[in-house]
């Protein structure tokens, strides 16, 4: 017998999901098939089975990772979090970025060293926010409640917020989680004698033509290229192409006043 | 000491007692993460996180559901987006965001009592997540999001991006998978009581 069709139904019925008509139909032909009654009854010991399911214990250290993360973010420092020995470091800003890249690509002396304390000396303001690239993209992902009520207080990886949200900024949207494994979400890079950033994760196109060439580049360290110096207009421009093309990684450069000269970060990969 | 009450100490900021709810949950949250993404480290930081979310939105947690449900949810939020920036990654845009609302969620069991009983449920337990491991990638992924993340239909549809009628289908097939792969082995449906039918299911 083909009772392909009636493994859906079987399948279906299993989540509440059939129609009068097709609960009918079902049952007309479960009457004459006992090997489609032998699957029903299966299907439904396999659900029941997975409140049963083995759990798979968490790794080592983990409880302890946990409550270091939570303390991290409780705690009212200047210093920024670092998840990685790589340096990728997410911490509170406010509308001034201080210098890394400059004294990092100083090369050499001690550049681990004067990252942190470049680090270090970041004001404590808003959250990092992550913009998605993608605009328009609306409905909550976790109930609004989970927004800290005081963004401002503690450096937070990142605040998760349902869309519409206010922020101090003006910038609306869905905010992501930021700084997962490979990605690479920071903060605090700024550059000597700029102000803000914006942070792409790849060029857009049509972004090189609004970059005047004598515009300074200089490597970023994990990858990518920082470009100094550029007027808010142009900022601005690639902004603009970037958010279309979904490549804006971090935007903060929007709404904060922040002065001329800016960076763009382009990172690799 | 109860969950309720290690929750309402949480949120006056007891963070002794918030790593209890830690400690209690962190195997399932693990597991969850784990058979949704596939990938150990991540999962980890995944669960991690889920956790630490659930730390800082702890004040408006009003306890309708268990905590258990709670984090396992903000795990499948964690899981989802990340498995969309991985799809993003590969070109494919995201889906419309989640519905939050709370469906069709199966609690997890209460242990019961009878050892034999348990034993049984434990071996089918085990001989189910070996199973799991078999399936293909986008097939386990749609039996935890409906098994163990609780989703709708409607809202595996939006995470997915797929239709209706696409996501009862491929659960369907998915079961079937897994029901096969139960079969061969074995340990699985020995064990199924025996006041269900004994007809001949030939697969």
């Amino acid at each position: 017998m083909a009772c392909g069709r009636y493994h859906e139904l079987l399948s279906a019925r299993l989540d509440g999901l059939l129609t009068a008509e097709e609960e009918r139909r079902l049952e007309e032909h479960l009457a004459l098939c006992p090997d489609c009654r032998a699957v029903g009854s299966r299907l439904a010991a396999i659900r029941t089975a997975f409140d049963d399911l083995e759990e798979v214990p968490a790794p080592e250290g983990f409880a302890q990772g946990v409550m270091d993360r939570i303390r991290r973010e409780t705690a009212p420092r200047a210093i920024p979090l670092f998840r990685r020995p790589q340096v990728r470091a997410l911490a509170g800003l406010a509308a001034c970025l201080v210098l890394a890249v400059g004294l990092y690509s100083a090369g050499g002396h001690g550049g681990q060293e004067r990252w942190e304390m470049a680090a270090r000396s970041f004001d404590q303001g808003a959250s990092t926010e992550v913009l998605d690239g993608v605009t328009g993209e609306d409905g909550p992902r976790v109930d609004a409640s989970l927004i800290d009520p005081t963004p401002a207080d503690a450096p937070q990886i990142a605040a998760y917020a349902a869309s519409g949200a206010a922020r101090t900024d003006g910038a609306g949207g869905t905010m992501e989680k930021a700084a997962p494994v490979e990605e690479r979400y920071f903060a605090g890079v700024g550059v000597s004698g700029a102000e803000a950033a914006l942070v792409l994760d790849r060029l857009p196109d049509g972004a090189a033509e609004l970059i005047p060439p004598e515009t300074a580049a200089q490597p970023y360290p994990g990858g990518g290229t920082v470009y100094l110096g550029l007027s808010a207009d142009v900022l601005d421009q690639v902004g603009r192409l970037a958010a279309e093309q979904g490549a804006v990684l971090q935007d903060l450069s929007a709404g904060n006043g922040a002065e001329e000269p800016l960076a763009l970060i382009v990172l690799e990969g | 000491m109860a969950d309720r009450e290690l929750v309402e100490r949480a949120k006056r900021g007891d963070q002794e007692a918030f790593e209890q709810l830690v400690l209690d949950n962190q195997n399932r949250v693990y597991a969850l993460a784990l058979r949704l993404v596939d990938d150990r480290e991540e999962a980890a930081d995944l669960a991690q996180e889920a956790f630490v979310k659930a730390w800082q939105g702890l004040v408006s947690f009003q306890g309708e559901s268990s905590f258990s449900t709670w984090i396992y949810r903000l795990t499948t939020n964690l899981c989802i987006d990340y498995l969309r920036k991985q799809k993003r990654r590969e070109g494919v845009e995201p889906a419309v965001s989640l519905d939050d609302e709370d469906s069709g969620w199966l609690e997890p069991a209460d242990w019961e009592g009878d050892p034999q009983r348990l034993l049984e449920r434990a071996e089918r337990g085990r001989a189910l997540a070996q199973g799991l491991e078999q399936l293909s990638e986008w097939q386990r992924q749609i039996l935890v999001l409906r098994e163990l993340s609780g989703l709708s239909y409607q809202e595996i549809g939006q995470t997915l991006d797929i239709d209706l009628g696409t996501v009862r289908s491929r659960i369907a097939r998915a079961r079937m998978a897994l029901r096969k792969i139960l079969l061969e082995d074995g340990n699985f449906f020995g064990y199924v009581p025996s006041n269900q039918t004994k007809d001949q299911d030939r697969g």
